[in-house]
């Protein structure tokens, strides 16, 4: 394991019972303190791989490394080391949002041994959060927006300054306004305190702003990867969506 | 017109209705319990019919040195049954440990003439056991008919231990409450435990849950830790509303009855004087260790459920079988099988542990506890796996393949 590289991801297959193959042999390797993208259609893989990285789903075979940790062997230790975000956020609709911070931060960063951190870390998320007191300590999570959930979530995930955080979809369904907040705290945030944030997005534009390095990935598989430039370059295209059409057609004339 | 309209509505009321699987296993549920329950009062009416008929009972009847009407009394009554012998004894008790079922002991000497029942009991047969006393008080009182007035006490031999027939009588009511009493603990608590984890998944907090630093089997402690107290405020509100319901009625009829009554209620043995503070704490421990168990089952089942309310079904599940046991005072219990190993028989066996004695209520608490923390260990297990995330996706595949078998049939 490189030092450089805070996930190291290889040959990563995973078979759901049924037959169904999400993954056919990805690997990623994700230079510490970048934002690293992972684009691609729904169905693609994308939550599945990330999924494997966070210790929900077992991978069928393949190894996958968080800040040298197998996330296989040791999942609790992996877990020390990053904060998952899933598309599909949520809350405790009975929480408040500062109680929800509370309780994940508290937790996070009691099992990591930095309780000293926790009052700092829960000032940070709030602030991080971009929500108003009154939303944060009135108002359940229950009456939270979409989007109000999601700002609470991807707060906490950086204020622990985890090794990596992963954002599926951290702004998918939001408004524009909201997509671009959201979007300017993640980089501003994992750029100062060197967070090495790894996300996924069907937005290519916002990809292509916010990352350092992207994986295209189709069909379980990664059919590209470097900084957007290079991809664009590799292509010939004006932009990573162009050249992400370009790429699926090369494929596709391939296949 | 409105009935045009109506149709319609009520028909596709009753399709959403009869297509929701809680409401088919709320339609099916009793008949499978009320059928199940069958063989369970078809034994209970044959002891209730063998003591009337006083089948299988040797019978002695007994006098210490009965003078010759006496003996003429003795064997009048000894005549209305089929397997009375009359013997002359001053040991009653000495009879019962020969082999005598039941021995009626008449002493002439007191005013009225009284006959003390000592009836050998069977932990096996409580009911029967407890029916005999009426049965033979009756036979005693058709042979004197309007001639001899004659007292009847009864006494019950079991395992060598004599009880007052009220005492016994009382325990068996206690014992029979405290068997069904911790399902006030057991369905709020498996169905809280349930509603928990259905909740992380209605709420999409379970990737999160699960992805923070901690041991699942944390989660699962927690979650059931939670359950079980909210299952205990649950269970003493209602007992404490229960109690004030009771002290209001008995208030009532000390107002209506005058003294007598509340001089009885206070006569009243309480539970602490029948169980002992070993028994009681053997009870409180065994509803601590069935909800746990129920808990985690409800839990485990509940990660099947993609919603809460499907969680909540897997609460029903885990629980109803803990309704058997208690069933099984009514109609026996076999002293010698491995019942007290088998789950959800704990509170059973605290609960009738003035009867049988400590040691198989701790036998059987043992034996629950080991299948809680298995329960949990399995819970964990299952919180460490797939299933946590895949398990709702696991149960679609399964009904889409056993769909798929239904076709190809």
């Amino acid at each position: 394991m490189s030092e450089d590289h805070v996930l190291l991801v290889e040959d990563l297959v995973k078979e759901f019972p049924g037959g169904v193959v999400a993954l056919r042999g990805v690997s990623l390797r994700v230079p510490r303190g970048s934002i690293y993208g992972l684009v691609g259609p729904n169905g693609a893989g994308k939550t599945t791989t990330f999924r494997i990285i966070a210790t929900l789903l077992r991978p069928t075979r393949g190894r996958v490394l968080v800040d040298g940790v197998d996330v296989v062997r040791e999942p609790l230790e992996a877990r020390k080391r990053l904060v998952y975000v899933p598309e599909e956020v949520g809350g405790y609709r009975r929480l408040t949002g500062a109680e929800y911070i509370r309780f994940v931060v508290e937790t996070y960063l009691s099992a990591r041994g930095e309780v000293g951190r926790v009052e700092e870390a829960v000032r940070e998320a709030m602030r991080l959060s971009g929500l108003p007191p009154e939303d944060l300590f009135r108002k359940k999570m229950g009456e939270y927006s979409k989007g109000m959930k999601r700002r609470v979530q991807v707060a906490w995930a950086l204020a622990v300054r985890p090794q990596l955080a992963i954002l599926d979809e951290p702004t998918s369904g939001l408004d524009v306004e909201a997509s671009y907040e959201l979007r300017r705290t993640i980089e501003r945030y994992a750029r100062e305190h060197g967070v090495t944030v790894l996300l996924s997005s069907h937005n290519m534009l916002e990809m292509e702003y916010l990352c350092d390095r992207v994986a295209l990935i189709r069909s379980g598989k990664i059919v590209e990867e470097g900084t957007p430039r290079e991809i664009v370059e590799k292509y010939g295209a004006s932009n990573l969506e162009e050249a992400y059409m370009r790429a699926i057609a090369s494929l596709e004339g391939e296949g | 017109m409105a009935g045009g309209t109506l149709r319609p509505l009520v028909g596709k009321e009753l399709r959403s209705l009869l297509r929701e699987p809680t409401v088919i296993a709320m339609i099916l549920l009793p008949f499978i319990m009320y059928s199940g329950m069958a063989p369970l009062y078809g034994s209970m009416a044959r002891q209730a019919a063998e003591a009337a008929k006083l089948q299988g009972v040797r019978v002695a009847i007994a006098a210490c040195h009965p003078g010759p009407l006496e003996r003429t009394v003795l064997e009048l009554i000894a005549g209305q049954m089929k397997n009375a012998t009359v013997v002359d004894s001053c040991d009653p008790l000495g009879l019962v440990r020969e082999g005598y079922d039941v021995v009626m002991y008449f002493n002439f000497s007191s005013r009225p003439p009284k006959a003390v029942l000592y009836i050998r009991g069977r932990i096996s047969s409580l009911m029967k056991t407890l029916a005999l006393p009426s049965t033979l008080s009756g036979i005693i009182k058709e042979a004197g008919r309007e001639r001899i007035n004659v007292t009847t006490e009864a006494y019950i031999v079991l395992d060598g231990r004599v009880w007052s027939y009220q005492d016994l009588n009382s325990v068996f009511g206690a014992a029979m409450t405290l068997s069904y009493a911790m399902l006030f603990v057991l369905f709020p608590a498996a169905s809280l435990g349930a509603a928990l984890i259905g909740a992380e998944r209605e709420e999409r907090t379970l990737e999160v849950l699960f992805t923070l630093p901690v041991p699942r089997r944390n989660i699962a402690i927690a979650k059931a830790v939670a359950a079980l107290v909210a299952a205990v405020l649950a269970a003493a509100s209602a007992l404490g509303g229960l109690y004030t319901m009771m002290r209001g009625i008995s208030a009532s009829v000390r107002v209506t009855a005058g003294g007598e009554t509340a001089a009885q209620a206070s006569a009243a043995p309480s539970l602490l004087h029948y169980y002992g503070a070993g028994g009681l704490a053997a009870y409180a421990a065994a509803v601590a260790a069935e909800a746990l168990m129920a808990v985690s089952l409800a839990m485990l089942i509940g990660l099947f459920a993609s919603t809460m309310r499907g969680a909540q079904s897997a609460a029903v599940i885990a629980v109803v079988p803990a309704m058997l046991p208690s069933l099984l005072v009514l109609t026996g219990l076999p002293q010698t099988s491995l019942l007290k190993l088998a789950p959800y028989t704990a509170t059973l066996y605290a609960a009738l542990s003035p009867l049988v004695g400590l040691e198989p209520a701790l036998q059987s608490l043992a034996a629950q506890l080991l299948e809680a923390l298995a329960a949990l260990a399995l819970l964990t297990k299952a919180l460490e796996s797939e299933v946590a995330i895949t398990g709702p996706e696991t149960l679609r595949r399964l009904r889409r393949r056993l769909g798929a078998l239904r076709g190809r049939r």
